[in-house]
């Protein structure tokens, strides 16, 4: 176990210098950032001191060179916009993600298990079809369609919430929602075609035989039996929020990692990017390491050697 | 405007009446606090500042909090729109290169300390110094040196004759000087400013949240006499949905930049207001290459066709609705320097057609028009009226819009060929100056080469006098018209969306200066 | 709580049924279900917008009315033209950019999908066949892929290439390949261990081929969910990429590109974003119908016994 995840989280750190190296490379593609942090009357001459002032001038493996060695001593460099060190900057919003990210996925969970579960139970009657639309209206909603609409409904008409912002639990409410049923909607059908799967197998007629009752036997046997998929998808959708959910932060100007991220990429911060993507990469990395020992809990017949490289 | 601290008082009573009623009073003590103090004022921003160090960005979010908390040497009159001493009470050409200042006494930096001659030359020289690597350091490079003569006065040398030096010691864009304190810089360091600065303004900085909320309050000992408002909240809101929103619903005081579309709704929903202001303004235009790109466009008869096949009233009273100008040559009306007799080309589409086949293409040709997204108000749909109507002439352009980092990057290395949209201008500039920056085929935003017009440009800013510089730039003027270098210029007017009940009207294009706002 | 070992091994041991009856058999399943039917008839209107919308539309989608802006739906524009979905914020005919919309749509969609299917079931195939370190090394890249944020590399990579179609194609494709995979790779790994296998290696059956024939059938289910997903998946990443002002060239008008544009008019003039919203919606609702059908009619065991899909290793 303990060798396992030392190999896991050995293989992490190559994965995250991979990643690192990859949005260098990236990032560079598109030319140095030098004349986006001119003034518009700089000339040429200014362009190249610039240049050098913020090291540009170097060679590219000179460069990244550097930013490893830096980076092993956990300082990713300043950024060139907030003129900041990096790390904090990422690591100070990285709270308000979190806050964000779990919230909808518990409201996802409360809403799609029993959406699912109903569902997958009540297969082809009215209440499926009816909770499989809710589902699918909720996978057809951009985010910022259906963050706006509520802002309309509930801020502006109603007023019973705040418009935007990160302080109070009320400001909360509508990017959870908003974000919670975009989750929800996968997870509802995952869940019910998971729960479907699992409610005519043997084991399930053996324990109804024995005559525990349905409700019981759907709760206690075929959920736990039809786990794993929907912990699968609910760890993605977790992932995917994480990451920062750049479109409904952007609606709810609500103060997370992603909108540092975008600022970041439109403004070709390289420093800022790196420790951004850097942050966010680490979290996913040891997120996905968390879910595969949650499937261990789940299934034993899961084994270590076998998990360990999906 | 009574300070909070002065109402939380209620003890005697309190011990009288019970524990019960405590709690009531206590629940009942933010209402009567609220009535007591003034709610703060919000100003949503469409971003956030990334650092408030007034030397070191370019950036309209970081302006707006900025002219708050710093002061400039010299500033804008509103009415006269002559400058007027700030914190120098009076300047004087010394010589042709050396600016005298006589600086103002008794101002004092939101810490405490002075502001005096040393300020001003640390200041100056900040900026000016290549490893600060500060992005407005062109715009001053022509300073030499600046020599302190007692602790009141101040000479600033410049290299050459630099008649805009008193614009760039007054409120503006990047290129302008913010006086900031020697002391405290060297004690916080430039990471430390730029997050926790300190002015002589009229608001000082409190607290910054980011990517939440930046607060300022007023500033008692302001040199002008303290500010009306107590607290002000800036809000970085990306979605413009939103902010219109928050204006809506009562949550902000002041959003700018509303597009034209939402006007109605704002004036319709009974809590807010909208002012424009015509005064300044961005000059936006489409540059057409000369010499960058072979082409057609390169004769002059086809750029002139360009311009005579765009019906700009139609364009602004229809996609603008309204809120703009048609102008003539790329500068302001008010700027020194404007010369009113040119008349730029009007709508003529068969004056377009006759020019193309004189030119030697009466089947038009294909062009690139290069737009930015969302940087101007309803920009990409001007630009795509503008591509509709010289499809009508035979030229059949193609719309290219450029997300910002890729726009500006290209901008700069002049790869947005062979047309392309860009403003210049605003900011209280006011001066025929502003045509070297769109013009002089040396300037980052130039595309276009007209030696002729390069030497003319260059003799305006080597002089201090005012009636030859106003001749040259006159003269300026006319060359740019003979040579159509672009295709119809025009301004946008700034719309403000200001909640009901806070006082306050817009001055210069979409600059904050919210020493005057009051609360009705 | 144990789930009989015999599920999986049963299901991948069972042979493929003989082909002709099979399809017989499926597409009477697939066209028997009501849901079906009505995704077929949705898939195959968007199918003719995407065909031929000059036919289909009224109107050329990309022609400016100026002075008809903002005409409401089923009313005359200020020129007299009927405009029955309404006009634009440039008066273009909104009808018409949603019938021209679908082609836009249906390729990012459906494309995208193509893209990481192919990607991804390439790569998990090779990993699950080749093994060591080649599985490693492709795993690797998978957890690089699963925790490189989206929006980076579609932000950049449009930035340096430009947005275009095909650029959005690419990016959303190349970002969705892991899940494909994994599930190919979980299936192959499972099949190499079955004792058919060794069996048929014996009599000298190529092991490429034995994985062709044994894994492709039984992930076939479980990539179709994926892949129904993946195409209402790509269509809305259009939009958000669109809300971005990273969407697809304004002279190509889609209903991602629409739905960002109109968003400002939510509350003033409706009628800028709900037509292609509605679109989207339908066209979602019938990939989903057709691939909820679809997926029963390809699981051979669907209708005997409930084996554990590979939805689990997604």
């Amino acid at each position: 176990m303990i060798a396992y995840l030392g190999q896991r989280l050995a293989w992490a750190l190559a994965v995250l210098v991979g990643i690192s190296l990859a949005v260098f490379l990236v990032v560079h593609l598109s030319g140095d950032p030098t004349a986006l942090y001119m003034g518009p009357e700089g000339t040429r001459a200014d362009y190249e001191i610039l240049r050098t002032a913020l090291g540009f001038d170097r060679p590219l493996p000179e460069q990244y060179g550097h930013f490893l060695a830096r980076a092993a001593q956990g300082d990713f460099g300043r950024s060139l916009r907030h003129r900041q060190p990096t790390l904090p900057l990422v690591l100070e919003r990285f709270p308000a993600t979190a806050t964000l990210a779990l919230a909808a996925i518990v409201l996802a969970t409360l809403l799609a298990l029993p959406l699912g579960i109903l569902a997958a139970v009540r297969r082809g009657s009215f209440l499926d079809s009816g909770a499989m639309t809710l589902a699918l209206a909720g996978q057809c909603m951009p985010t910022f369609w259906l963050g706006i609409l509520l802002i309309l409904a509930f801020a502006v008409n109603l007023r019973w919430m705040p418009v935007y912002g990160g302080e109070g639990v009320l400001t909360l409410v509508l990017p959870t929602v908003t974000l919670g049923i975009w989750a929800m909607a996968r997870t509802a059908r995952i869940t019910r075609s998971s729960m479907l799967e699992v409610l005519n197998q043997d084991f399930l007629r053996t324990a109804r035989a024995k005559g525990i009752g349905e409700w019981s036997v759907i709760l206690r046997h075929a959920l736990r039996n039809g786990a794993i998929p929907i912990v699968t998808a609910l760890g993605l959708e977790l992932g995917n929020l994480l990451g920062g959910a750049v479109i409904t932060e952007a609606v709810f100007a609500y103060p997370g990692v992603g909108r540092l991220a975008v600022e970041a990429v439109v403004n070709k911060d390289v420093p800022l990017i790196q420790a951004v993507v850097f942050t966010v990469a680490a979290v996913l990395l040891l997120l996905n390491i968390t879910i595969d020992l949650l499937y261990t809990a789940l299934d034993p017949r899961v084994r270590f050697s076998h998990r360990h490289a999906t | 405007m009574t300070r909070p601290t002065t109402t939380r008082r209620r003890p005697s009573c309190v011990r009288r009446i019970g524990w019960a009623l405590a709690l009531l009073a206590v629940l009942a003590l933010p209402g009567r606090d609220a009535a007591a103090q003034q709610k703060p004022v919000v100003v949503v921003q469409s971003g956030e500042a990334a650092t408030l160090d007034w030397h070191m960005h370019c950036d309209k979010n970081a302006h707006e909090p900025d002219r708050q908390i710093f002061d400039t040497l010299l500033r804008r009159n509103l009415k006269t729109l002559q400058l007027e001493g700030n914190l120098a009470e009076s300047w004087r050409l010394l010589n042709d290169t050396t600016w005298q200042f006589k600086l103002r006494r008794g101002v004092k930096f939101h810490n405490g300390e002075p502001f005096d001659a040393a300020a001003v030359k640390f200041s100056i020289e900040r900026m000016l110094n290549p490893k600060q690597a500060a992005p407005g350091r062109t715009s001053i490079a022509t300073i030499d040196r600046v020599e302190v003569v007692d602790p009141f006065t101040v000479n600033v040398v410049t290299k050459a004759p630099f008649p805009l030096l008193p614009v760039r010691m007054s409120p503006g864009h990047c290129g302008t000087v913010g006086i900031v304190p020697p002391k405290y810089l060297a004690q916080v360091g430039d990471a430390g400013f730029a997050v926790k600065p300190v002015g002589t303004g009229p608001y000082k900085f409190v607290e910054w949240v980011k990517d939440e909320r930046l607060v300022l309050e007023a500033n008692k000992d302001y040199h002008r006499g303290a500010p009306a408002i107590d607290r002000l909240v800036f809000r970085p809101v990306p979605e413009l949905t939103t902010r219109v929103a928050a204006l809506l619903s009562g949550q902000a005081d002041l959003v700018s930049d509303i597009p034209p579309d939402q006007v109605g709704k704002v004036k319709a929903s009974g809590n807010a207001r909208i002012e424009v202001s015509t005064l300044g303004g961005f000059v936006i235009m489409m540059k057409i290459t000369n010499y960058l790109m072979p082409g057609p466009w390169q004769d002059a008869r086809v750029r002139k066709a360009m311009n005579y096949a765009i019906d700009m009233d139609t364009i602004i009273k229809t996609v603008l609705e309204g809120y703009g100008d048609v102008l003539g040559v790329p500068l302001e009306k008010e700027a020194f320097g404007f010369n009113p007799n040119i008349k730029w080309y009007g709508y003529d589409p068969e004056r377009a057609k006759a020019l193309l086949r004189e030119a030697g293409h009466p089947n038009g040709f294909e062009v690139t028009l290069h737009v930015p997204n969302r940087r101007y108000m309803n920009d990409i749909e001007v630009v795509q009226a503008m591509a509709q109507m010289l499809g009508k002439v035979g030229i059949n352009a193609k719309v290219e819009v450029g997300e910002q980092s890729v726009y500006t990057t290209k901008w700069r290395q002049r790869q947005l060929l062979p047309v392309y949209m860009v403003a210049w201008g605003g900011a209280g500039i006011f001066d025929g100056d502003l045509l070297v920056n769109s013009l002089h085929s040396k300037s980052a935003l130039a595309i276009h080469k007209n030696e002729a017009l390069d030497k003319i440009l260059e003799d305006a800013q080597g002089s201090n006098d005012p009636e030859k510089r106003k001749a040259l730039y006159w003269k300026a003027q006319e060359m740019i018209y003979e040579d159509a270098p672009i295709i119809k210029a025009y301004q946008q007017a700034h719309i403000f969306g200001i909640s009901n009940r806070l006082d306050w009207t817009p001055w210069i294009d979409n600059m904050l200066f919210l020493y005057d706002a009051k609360l009705k | 709580m144990q789930l009989d070992a015999g599920a999986l091994s049963t299901r991948i041991a069972d042979p493929t049924l003989p082909g002709q009856g099979r399809v017989w058999r499926r597409s009477r399943i697939l066209l028997g279900s009501g849901g079906a039917r009505v995704g077929t008839v949705i898939l195959l209107l968007v199918g003719a917008c995407a065909a031929a919308p000059g036919w289909l539309a009224p109107a050329d989608p990309n022609e400016q009315r100026l002075l008809a802006r903002f005409t409401r739906p089923v009313s005359r524009a200020a020129d007299g033209t009927l405009a029955i979905l309404g006009t634009d914020q440039l008066g273009r005919d909104i009808l018409s950019r949603v019938v021209h919309g679908a082609k836009t749509s249906a390729l990012i969609g459906l494309s995208a999908v193509l893209v990481a299917g192919a990607v991804g079931t390439g790569l998990g195939l090779l990993a699950g066949m080749r093994g060591g370190l080649w599985d490693h090394a492709i795993m690797r890249l998978a957890d690089m892929q699963f925790a490189f944020p989206f929006i980076l590399l579609a932000i950049t990579v449009i930035g340096v290439l430009g947005a275009s179609v095909r650029n959005i194609i690419l990016v959303v494709g190349l970002s969705n390949w892991v899940a494909y995979a994994r599930v190919v790779r979980a299936e192959t790994l499972a099949i190499r261990e079955k004792a058919f296998v060794d069996a048929a290696r014996a009599l000298g059956v190529p092991l490429g081929s034995i994985v062709w024939r044994h894994v492709l059938p039984n992930v076939s289910a479980s990539l179709i969910v994926v892949a129904t997903f993946g195409v209402a998946g790509a269509i809305l990443t259009e939009a958000g990429l669109s809300f971005l002002g990273l969407g697809v060239p304004l002279a190509i008008p889609s209903w991602g590109g629409m739905l960002a544009e109109g968003r400002q008019f939510v509350d003033t003039r409706y009628w800028l974003a709900l037509f292609p919203g509605a679109a989207l919606f339908v066209t979602v609702m019938g990939i989903n119908l057709l691939g909820d059908a679809l997926r029963d009619a390809l699981d051979p065991y669907l209708q005997t016994r409930h084996a554990r899909t590979s939805m689990d290793r997604l």
